[in-house]
């Protein structure tokens, strides 16, 4: 093997904060060699972000570093700043997680691809930069790239301002590409994009990259070797193979066990590790009566929400109408999970709103357990509120951190006019329920991990007995690992109380896990209703064919016959025979 | 483009039209400009027929009804004509005359003390957000609080007696009162340099004011944007610290400090109230506060007229400089 171009060795950081030293890398060394790709893995709070950062010198003037970084013969640590600038964006590059903020606002997005071409070579000129930032744009495959490059970031989608970034990187063709969890904030047809993307990018430039993700799926498509990680020290190092076929170490085990698979129904046909342990929630829930005698809890009719668009601050008009909602029916047989998937702006969230809101619809009709929501009275209403309630996306917002548990947990029952008595047992029973002690009934909510918080919120749920639970993407802000406890206890309470869940979520491969049925939304409509089994394995609809094969699949060999070319080789080079030709050239 | 403007001038004009009949039907309500009339020491009263005629010429007659007196005055305003002083002062000078002598002498020390107080206070907040906890940024905190704790006519004694001293001290010192030296041919050039030298002191006071309070707000946003992504993206594409911050970063800090622009020129105005007084320039703020004492009914409502059109342009001018910074809100 070819002599590394980065080392990293005996990394440690550390910051201090109102508790005491906080040491978010300790004695971490590897090494990554030209063209390679690493991928290094882990969950919240690993320390892979702060010591990609190290590398980049971006680290805090707080921090606390020690050991050493070699890139090309240069020691990092003993460069100034003016050093350092001199390699950032030249011959190491860096891609951000979230496009929507990595980007500055107020300069057009070819001017900030100029930008970056001219401050490592000031002999290029104004002109030449920027006709060089229209070609880049088309090589990362933006249509349009001359119109587009005179725009300002808030009028490029998330996707689109993510290609923007990864045009950036690739600009002045360098050495070492770090991806910092480049897809985390998009959806997954476009995640797929830029993935590929990133991937021939970084092959046409012959750039190493290093990837941080806690996505396993992500990395098996993507990685030569894999580095994983856990509470700031490295776990386990190994070529992507390895790591996803034989790990060594409990802890990746485990990690791996935990990832939700698509391809959930082929187990056993798959060599690796990934989603073992989901598999057991698919199993829970089975042996039901047949699903045309069971009684509905919910049936949504033709439900549409128009949103009008105006304009003019004094007199407002009308100038057209967003369908967020577009005429979608459903209904949710008792102790069925019915699955709403889409991705963002199709319309899942309006849906909710309109069912709890319990008022007659804009268009079309919601029935609770057979009865018309517009056709309550008040009284009727604010009952039917315990029946249907609702467990929110991030548990830490959604809990009053003023409140202890019991509190929390109590509150829907006093609405709804229970004695103390039965609410202190109650506390007890549902806190026992989801896989949490009564004693912690005292507690706040600070004083809970994501997961638990998470649980909290799902005992709030089930406080009065209710018929149906709407969960809003209950686990996309938690860890693999503790998503798949939580969605265990889901399943577990779905088979023990026999209560009917509505699963919005935008992750198709957790839907598979615990869902019965399967939605499939797009621009307000279903476009695909059917048993979660029969869509996954024989998707009808387009769209839910094409995310289906955008979802990764935590299995390398898979992931990377599914890899697809998605640079433009012609306009990268640019139109003058090669850009960096052109640029020597000019020298 | 055009109707914007035009809707913005009329939203404009209707609102100070608003606040100057607010304030005319106030002053007209509540003071007494007749009792002129009758001071105690008058051995025999003024003949009726001169007293209602004095009242009336002034458009100030208790015995004409409020709204009789508020359109009189409002069909002055339409041809241009904001009335005549009343109360003690005798003289019947037409507002519009005193407003137009005062107001470039309060003018220039408004508009020098704000642009001076925002770029000192920009550029000591940022360097503060820059070098957060260092000496500079404690000591520049701490002097932003001691101004700001300190009532504007402390601020003022503390200047003119520093002045003093160095006069004291070195014989040379700056005027300590008055904008202008009747003494001096007007328009010489000794004149100009007398007022330019006079100046000096006043804006000073207003210049720290301002600072103080820019430098404040200016020291958060900038610690916005330090902790920004972008900022790190354009360090991650090779720009040094400096260099990405100057680049990406100011602009960026700017942008909610043009919120702060229009409430600073109403600040300014009420600052330079004091300054008027106590380094005794015949400014407008001058006579706000002897119009109010005298009873002047039409100049009170001329002074509000005239605050209610600078804080609205300056607010435009804020408006103005936020879609320059900030393209999304273009």
């Amino acid at each position: 093997m070819s002599d590394p171009i980065l080392s990293v060795r005996d990394l440690s950081v550390s910051f201090p904060s109102e508790y005491g030293t906080v040491h978010a890398v300790q004695d971490l060394s590897y090494e990554v060699h030209k063209g390679e790709a690493l991928a290094i893995v882990g969950e919240s709070g690993s320390g892979k972000s702060v010591s990609s950062l190290a590398v980049m010198g971006l680290l805090p003037r707080t921090a606390t570093i020690s050991g050493e970084i070699e890139m090309l013969g240069h020691r990092m640590f003993e460069l100034n700043d003016k050093q350092l600038s001199r390699l950032r964006g030249n011959t190491i590059s860096m891609v951000f997680q979230d496009p929507l903020s990595a980007l500055t606002p107020v300069y057009r997005v070819g001017d900030q691809i100029a930008e970056v071409v001219r401050i490592h070579h000031p002999e290029i000129s104004k002109t030449r930069a920027r006709q060089r930032a229209e070609e880049l744009l088309d090589a990362v495959g933006i249509p349009e790239p001359g119109r587009r490059a005179s725009q300002y970031p808030h009028e490029f989608s998330g996707g689109m301002r993510q290609r923007a970034m990864i045009a950036m990187a690739i600009a002045n063709e360098p050495e070492l590409i770090i991806a910092d969890e480049p897809t985390t904030a998009l959806d997954v047809t476009i995640q797929a994009q830029v993935m590929d993307l990133l991937k021939s990018a970084q092959e046409l430039i012959g750039a190493a990259t290093v990837l941080i993700t806690h996505d396993m799926g992500v990395v098996a498509g993507f990685a030569d070797r894999v580095l994983v990680m856990k509470e700031s020290r490295m776990v386990e190092l190994g070529t992507v193979d390895e790591i996803f076929y034989s790990p060594r170490e409990k802890y990746t085990q485990d990690l791996l066990a935990a990832v939700p698979r698509v391809d959930a129904g082929e187990a056993g046909a798959s060599r690796s590790v990934a989603g073992s342990a989901m598999q057991k929630i698919a199993d829970l829930g089975e042996d039901r009566p047949p699903r045309e005698e069971l009684p509905t809890v919910l049936e949504v009719e033709d439900l549409a929400k128009v949103f009008p668009i105006t304009k003019g601050a004094i007199v407002r008009r009308k100038i057209g109408e967003q369908r967020a909602v577009d005429g979608i029916s459903f209904d949710i047989r008792e102790g069925e999970c019915l699955a709403l998937v889409g991705e963002s702006g199709s319309g899942k969230t309006t849906t909710l709103m309109e069912i709890m809101q319990l008022r007659t619809p804009q268009e079309g009709t919601i029935r609770i357990g057979g009865k018309e929501t517009g056709a309550l009275t008040r009284k009727e209403r604010s009952t039917l509120r315990s029946d249907i309630t609702v467990v929110f996306q991030d548990p830490m917002a959604s809990l009053d951190p003023r409140m202890p548990i019991a509190d929390i947990i109590k509150e829907p029952m006093r609405v709804q006019g229970y004695s103390k008595e039965r609410m202190d047992e109650r506390v007890d029973w549902l806190l026992k329920m989801v896989g949490l002690l009564p004693e912690h009934a005292a507690r706040f909510p600070t004083e809970f991990s994501g997961g638990q918080r998470q649980r909290v919120g799902v005992a709030r749920a089930l406080a009065c007995d209710p018929k149906l639970i709407i969960l809003d993407e209950p686990t996309s802000a938690l860890d693999v690992t503790v998503q798949a406890g939580v969605l265990a206890m889901l399943a577990d309470l779905r088979a023990r109380l026999g209560v009917s869940f509505l699963f919005v979520s935008h992750d198709l491969s957790v839907v598979r896990h615990i869902s019965d049925r399967i939605a499939v939304m797009q621009k307000g409509r279903i476009v695909e209703l059917g048993d979660t089994e029969e869509v996954f394995t024989n998707p009808q609809h387009p769209y839910s064919k094409e995310l289906l094969s955008a979802v990764p699949i935590p299995d390398p060999e898979v992931a990377r016959s599914r890899r697809r070319e998605a640079i433009d080789r012609k306009a990268f080079e640019g139109t003058f025979g090669g850009f960096l030709a052109d640029r020597e050239d000019s020298q | 483009m055009i109707r914007f403007v035009s809707l913005r001038v009329l939203t404009y004009v209707i609102l100070a039209f608003v606040a100057t009949s607010f304030a005319y039907l106030l002053s007209a309500s509540l003071m007494h400009p007749e009792e002129v009339l009758y001071p105690p020491i008058a051995t025999e009263p003024v003949p009726a027929a001169t007293a209602q005629h004095y009242l009336d010429v002034r458009n100030v007659n208790p015995d004409t009804p409020l709204f009789e007196r508020y359109a009189n005055w409002l069909g002055g305003l339409i041809r241009g004509d904001l009335g005549v002083t009343t109360g003690t002062n005798k003289s019947m000078v037409p507002v519009i005359d005193e407003l137009a002598t005062r107001i470039p002498i309060s003018l220039r020390l408004v508009v020098l003390g704000t642009a001076i107080g925002t770029v000192l206070g920009i550029v000591l907040g940022m360097l503060a957000a820059v070098r957060r906890d260092s000496v500079g940024d404690r000591l520049s905190t701490l002097l932003a609080f001691f101004i700001l704790s300190l009532p504007t006519p402390v601020i003022i004694l503390i200047v003119q007696q520093a002045n003093q001293g160095i006069m004291d001290l070195s014989g040379w010192g700056l005027p300590a009162i008055n904008p202008i030296n009747p003494l001096l041919e007007p328009g010489s050039w000794e004149s100009f340099k007398y007022q330019a030298k006079a100046l000096v002191m006043p804006t000073i006071v207003l210049a720290v004011t301002a600072a103080a309070s820019y430098s404040r707000y200016m020291k958060v946003t900038t610690l916005d944007v330090l902790g920004s992504d972008y900022l790190r993206t354009a360090r991650a594409k090779g720009l040094t610290r400096g260099r990405a911050m100057n680049r990406h970063g100011l602009r960026m800090a700017l942008i909610p400090m043009g919120q702060y622009f229009a409430f600073a020129v109403g600040g300014a105005f009420s600052g330079s109230l004091f300054v008027e007084l106590m380094f005794n320039w015949q400014g407008i703020g001058r006579f706000a506060i002897s119009a109010i004492q005298m009873a002047d009914v039409n100049g009170t409502a001329g002074v509000v007229l005239y605050t209610a059109i600078l804080t609205l342009l300056s607010a435009t001018f804020a408006d103005i400089l936020q879609g320059a910074l900030d393209p999304r809100i273009r």
